[in-house]
C-alpha cells in the first residue's frame, strides 16, 4: 500500500485498505439511494409521458437540442478531469514531486469547478428564457402557443413541470459537485500531502460522474423527445 | 492490527458510561454506544409525545359523541400519533438504539464503520423531531401521516410543508444510519465471524438497512412534490390540470410499505436473540431464518399496491400485488415456525425479556395472519380504512415491534448498565402491556369488521362497548409503558450489579464488560464457534431472582484470544 | 509503467462518450416512431455503464461496491415496472365502465 505511511487510518478501522474500501462502498450505497432519489420523478416521468406524449412532444420542442447537447459535452469533459485527478491520485507514489502533484490537481478541479460553472450558467440562461416566455409552470403559466390538444386539458404543464422539477433537483445536486469539486481543488492544492485525500477525492468524483450520469438521461428525456 | 490494540492499563473500573460525564463529553461523542444512548433517550420522549395524543383521542372516543374534541383537532391528534410514531418512534427504536448499541460489539468491532456520521444522524434526527414539534406548537397538521394527494397537496390548510420537512430531515437520518450499518457489518466482522456465524440480530438489521437506504429516498421525493405542488400552484397530483393523485400513493408506499418492515424485522431479530437464550438451545433453522430477513427485505417492495385496492388502482395490478403480497407470508411464517421449534424441548426460563419475546411471537402471529386476510381482495373491500386495518398493524407494530423493543431493552439493561432491575417488576409489566394491548386492540378487529371507519371520532352507538374496552386497554397499556420508565431508572441509579453475562447468553457482545469500555473489547476477539452454540444437553441453570445461577461453578469458558499475532 | 498508458482508457471512453452523444442526437431526427425512446434510452444505458465502468472504476471495484449499484437500479424498476403495472392496465376493463354508467343512466 503505498498510501499507508501518509493515511492515518481511523479508528474504527484495521488498515488503509479496509478504510478506503469503506469509503468507497459507503459511497455507492449513497449513490443507489441517490438513484432511489431520482427515481421517483422518474417515475413520475414515465407515467405522464405515458398517459400525455403529446405534451411531451409539443414542450420539448421549447428546448435547444444544440444547447442541450453542449451542455452534455461539457459535464462529460468534467468527468474526465476527475477521473484523471482521481488516478493521479491515486497511482502517484510518496517519493513523487509533491508540488508537481498539488499543480496538476489544482488544476484539473479548477477546470473542472469551471465547467460545471458553464454548466449551469447554460441551464439557468435556459430557464430565464422559458420563464421569460411564460412557461413556468403554476398560475401563470402560458399555454397560448401551443395546440389545442395539449393547452385545453392543461397537459402540457405537465412537462414543464416535471422538467422544471427533474433539471432542478439535478441543478441542486450540481451546486453541491461544483462546491466539493471546487473545494477540493482549493485542499488539494495547498496540501503538503494531497494524497492524504484519496478516498475524499475519490468519493466526491463518485458524486460528480453520478451527477453527469443523471444528466445523460434527463437529456433526451425532455430534449429529445419528437 | 495496528491502531487496535486498547491499553492493557485500562483501568477495569472505567468504562463506556464514566469515561466522560461532562455534557459535552455525551454531545460529541462518536461512541456507537453512547449514540445508542442519546438515541434512546430522543425516541422515549418522542414515544410519551405520541402516546399522549393516543391517550387525548382515546379518552374522545370513550362516547359516541364528539364531547371534548372537535372534528379538527381530532384529525390533527391522529395525524400526530401516526406521523411520530411511526418515524420519530416505531423506524428509529430497535435499529438506531439497539442496533447502534450492539452491531459492533456483536460482531467483534471498535466501532461503526462512520463514528461521526452516526452522531450526525442523530443529529439530523433531532432536527426533524423537532420541526415536527414546531408543528405541533404551532397548530399541527391534519392530512393523516400518509399526506394522501390531493387532499394534503391542494385542501389541507394545516402546516403540510412544515410536517413534510420534518420527516424529509429525518429520512436522511435513517439512510444515514442504514449505510452505516451495511458497510459496518460488510467490512468490520472480527476475525473468524464469518456471515453464517453472524447472529440473527444482525442479519436482520441488514436487512432493515436494506430498506433504509433503498425506500428512504423515494418518500423524501414525493414529500418533496407535495411541497412543490403547494408552493408553486403546479399540478404534480392534481386531477384538475391532469396530475395524477394515485401517483403520489404508488410514490408514498413504495417507501411506506417496505417500511413497515423497517418496523417489525428489527423486532423479529431481538426475539431470535432472546429465544435461544432462555431456552437453552441453538436457534432452529438459522440458515432459512436469516434468508427469510433478505426475503422480507426485498419482496417487501413487491407489494405496496395492496393498500390500494379501493383507489382506483387497476384490479389486474391489483391481483399482482395480492398475490405477491400472500407471498411475504412465507418467510415471515418461517420465522414463527423456527422460534416455536426452537422452544420445542428447550429448557424455557421465563424471565422478563423472555415474556415479552413470547408475548411478541404470538401476537405477531395474529397481525401477520390479518395482513393475509388483507391482502386478499374482495376482503380487503370490506374492511377497508376500518378499524380491523387499524387493529391488524397496532398488532405488528406495538404486539410485534414495541414488546420487542421493551424485550430487547430488558434483555441487553445489564449490557448498557451493567444493572439488574426488578426481576418482578419487570415479569408483571410484561403481562401488563400484554393484556392492556390485547384489550385494546382486539375489540378494534370487531369494530372493523362490523363497519366502524377509522378517522372518525362519531361512531354509532353500539359500537360504543367496544370502544369503551379499547380505552380501557390503552390506560392500561399506557401503565406497561410508564412502569418500565421507572423501575429501569431506578435500577440504574440503585440497582444491583449484574455481572458480566447474567443470562449466559452465547453472543459475541456478552464477552464484552458489562458495561463495556469505550472502543468495546481490551482484545479483538476471534470467532471459532457458531452463533447460538448454546450446550446441546442443556444447561444446569436454576432461576434466581434476575439471574440465571448455574448449578456447576465451571461454565465452559470461551476462548479469546488477542489478534496480535494475525 | 507510463502515465499516458494508464490514462489511455480514460480518454478512450470520453471519444466514445462524444460519438453516443452524436448519435443519440443524430437518432432523434430519424422518426421511428416509439422506438426513439428505446433507441435513446438504450444510449443513455451504454453511456451510463461507460462511466460507470470507467471513470467510476466500477471494473476494479469490490463486489459490494458493484452489487450496490446494481442494486439501486433494480430497485428503480421495481418501483417503474409495478407502477407501470397499474396505469397500462387501468384501460383494460374501460368497456364494463361505461356500461355501468349506462345502466345508471337508462334507470328511471
Ligand atoms: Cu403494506
Amino acid at each position: 500500500m503505498s498510501h499507508s505511511t501518509t493515511i492515518e487510518v481511523a479508528l474504527p478501522f484495521d488498515d488503509a485498505q479496509q478504510q478506503r474500501s469503506a469509503a468507497i462502498l459507503g459511497m455507492w450505497i449513497f449513490l443507489a439511494t441517490e438513484i432511489l432519489f431520482f427515481g421517483g420523478l422518474f417515475v413520475g416521468y414515465a407515467v405522464y409521458r405515458y398517459e400525455y406524449f403529446e405534451a411531451f412532444r409539443e414542450g420539448s420542442h421549447e428546448m435547444s437540442v444544440v444547447g442541450g447537447g453542449l451542455m452534455t459535452a461539457v459535464l462529460l469533459i468534467g468527468s474526465l478531469l476527475v477521473a484523471i485527478s482521481d488516478h493521479a491520485i491515486e497511482e502517484a507514489s510518496a517519493d513523487i514531486d509533491q508540488r508537481k502533484l498539488r499543480r496538476r490537481l489544482g488544476g484539473y478541479l479548477g477546470a473542472t469547478t469551471l465547467l460545471g460553472v458553464a454548466f449551469l450558467s447554460m441551464e439557468f440562461y435556459e430557464y430565464y428564457e422559458l420563464i421569460h416566455k411564460g412557461l413556468f409552470p403554476g398560475p401563470g403559466f402560458d399555454a397560448s402557443s401551443f395546440p389545442a390538444s395539449v393547452r385545453d386539458t392543461q397537459t402540457i404543464q405537465m412537462y414543464f413541470t416535471l422538467f422544471f422539477c427533474m433539471t432542478g433537483l439535478h441543478a441542486l445536486h450540481m451546486v453541491i459537485g461544483i462546491s466539493l469539486v471546487g473545494g477540493m481543488a482549493v485542499l488539494l492544492s495547498r496540501s503538503e500531502h494531497p494524497q492524504r485525500y484519496a478516498n475524499l477525492l475519490t468519493g466526491i468524483g463518485l458524486y460528480w460522474h453520478f451527477v453527469d450520469v443523471i444528466w445523460i438521461f434527463l437529456y433526451p428525456l425532455f430534449y429529445l423527445v419528437r | 492490527m495496528k491502531s487496535g490494540m486498547m491499553e492493557h492499563a485500562l483501568n477495569n473500573d472505567t468504562n463506556y458510561l464514566n469515561d466522560g460525564t461532562t455534557l459535552r463529553s455525551w454531545l460529541l461523542t462518536t461512541d456507537h454506544k453512547r449514540i445508542g444512548i442519546l438515541y434512546m433517550l430522543s425516541i422515549t420522549f418522542f414515544f410519551f409525545i405520541g402516546g399522549a395524543a393516543a391517550v387525548l383521542f382515546r379518552l374522545e372516543l370513550m362516547t359516541p359523541r364528539g364531547d371534548m374534541l372537535s372534528p379538527d383537532a381530532y384529525n390533527k391528534l391522529f395525524s400526530l400519533h401516526g406521523i411520530v410514531m411511526v418515524w420519530f418512534f416505531l423506524i428509529p427504536a430497535v435499529p438506531n438504539v439497539l442496533g447502534n448499541f450492539l452491531i459492533p460489539l456483536m460482531i467483534g468491532a471498535r466501532d461503526l464503520a462512520f463514528p461521526r456520521l452516526n452522531l450526525a444522524s442523530w443529529y439530523i434526527f433531532m432536527a426533524g423531531g423537532l420541526f415536527t414539534l414546531l408543528v405541533i406548537i404551532i397548530g399541527g397538521v391534519d392530512t393523516g401521516w400518509t399526506f394522501y394527494t390531493p387532499y394534503s397537496s391542494t385542501y389541507a390548510n394545516t402546516y403540510v410543508i412544515l410536517a413534510a420537512t420534518g420527516i424529509f430531515i429525518n429520512g436522511f437520518s435513517s439512510i444515514a444510519t442504514g449505510l452505516n450499518f451495511i458497510v459496518t457489518i460488510h467490512l468490520l466482522r472480527a476475525p473468524g465471524m464469518i456471515w453464517f456465524r453472524l447472529p440473527l440480530f444482525v442479519w436482520t438489521m441488514y436487512a432493515t438497512s436494506l430498506i433504509m437506504v433503498l425506500a428512504t429516498p423515494v418518500l423524501a421525493v414525493a414529500l418533496a412534490l407535495i411541497a412543490v405542488e403547494r408552493i408553486f400552484h403546479v399540478g404534480i397530483f392534481d386531477p384538475a390540470i391532469g396530475g395524477d393523485p394515485l401517483l403520489f400513493q404508488h410514490l408514498f408506499w413504495f417507501y411506506s410499505h417496505p417500511a413497515v418492515y423497517i418496523m417489525i424485522l428489527p423486532g423479529m431479530g431481538v426475539v431470535s436473540e432472546i429465544v435461544p437464550c432462555f431456552a437453552r438451545k441453538p436457534l432452529f433453522g438459522y440458515t432459512f431464518v436469516a434468508m427469510s430477513s433478505l426475503a422480507i427485505a426485498s419482496l417487501g417492495f413487491l407489494v405496496w399496491g395492496h393498500h390500494m385496492f379501493v383507489s382506483g388502482q387497476s384490479v389486474y395490478a391489483g391481483l399482482i400485488f395480492s398475490l405477491l403480497s400472500m407471498l411475504v407470508a412465507i418467510p415471515s411464517a418461517i420465522k414463527v415456525f423456527n422460534w416455536t421449534a426452537t422452544l420445542y424441548k428447550g429448557t424455557i426460563f421465563l424471565k422478563t425479556p423472555m415474556l415479552y419475546a413470547l408475548g411478541f411471537i404470538g401476537l405477531f402471529t395474529i397481525g401477520g395472519l390479518t395482513g393475509i386476510c388483507l391482502a386478499t381482495l374482495a376482503f380487503d373491500i370490506h374492511v377497508h380504512d376500518t378499524y380491523f386495518i387499524i387493529a391488524h398493524f397496532h398488532y405488528v407494530m406495538v404486539g410485534g415491534m414495541v414488546m420487542a423493543y421493551l424485550g430487547g431493552i430488558h434483555f441487553w439493561w445489564p449490557k448498557m448498565t451493567g444493572k439488574m432491575y426488578n426481576e418482578w417488576l419487570g415479569r408483571i409489566n410484561a403481562l401488563i402491556v400484554f393484556l392492556g394491548f390485547n384489550l385494546a386492540f382486539f375489540p378494534q378487529f370487531i369494530l372493523g369488521y362490523l363497519g366502524n371507519p377509522r378517522r372518525y371520532h362519531v361512531y354509532p352507538d353500539e359500537f360504543q362497548v367496544f370502544h369503551v374496552m379499547s380505552s380501557l386497554g390503552a390506560s392500561i397499556l399506557g401503565v406497561g409503558y410508564v412502569l418500565p420508565l421507572f423501575y429501569l431508572i431506578w435500577s440504574y441509579k440503585f440497582g444491583r450489579s449484574s455481572g458480566q453475562n447474567p443470562w449466559h447468553a452465547r453472543g459475541v457482545e456478552w464477552e464484552a464488560a458489562s458495561p463495556p469500555i469505550k472502543h468495546n473489547f481490551y482484545e479483538v476477539p476471534v470467532v471459532d464457534y457458531p452463533a447460538y452454540d448454546y450446550p446441546p444437553a442443556g444447561p444446569d441453570f436454576t432461576m434466581s431472582e434476575g439471574e440465571l445461577e448455574p448449578t456447576s461453578p465451571e461454565q465452559p469458558q470461551r476462548r479469546i484470544t488477542s489478534s496480535h499475532g494475525t | 509503467m507510463s502515465h499516458s498508458a494508464e490514462l489511455k482508457p480514460l480518454f478512450y471512453n470520453f471519444a466514445a462518450l462524444m460519438v453516443l452523444l452524436a448519435i443519440t442526437i443524430g437518432m432523434s431526427y430519424v422518426d421511428l416512431g416509439a422506438f426513439n425512446l428505446f433507441v435513446a434510452l438504450l444510449i443513455a444505458g451504454i453511456k451510463t455503464f461507460l462511466v460507470a465502468l470507467i471513470f467510476m472504476n466500477l471494473r476494479s471495484t469490490s463486489n459490494v461496491s458493484r452489487l450496490a449499484a446494481v442494486g439501486g437500479l433494480l430497485w428503480l424498476g421495481f418501483a417503474l415496472i409495478l407502477t407501470a403495472a397499474d396505469y397500462h392496465s387501468r384501460g383494460w376493463n374501460e368497456a364494463q365502465a361505461h356500461d355501468l354508467i349506462e345502466v345508471e343512466q337508462a334507470r328511471p
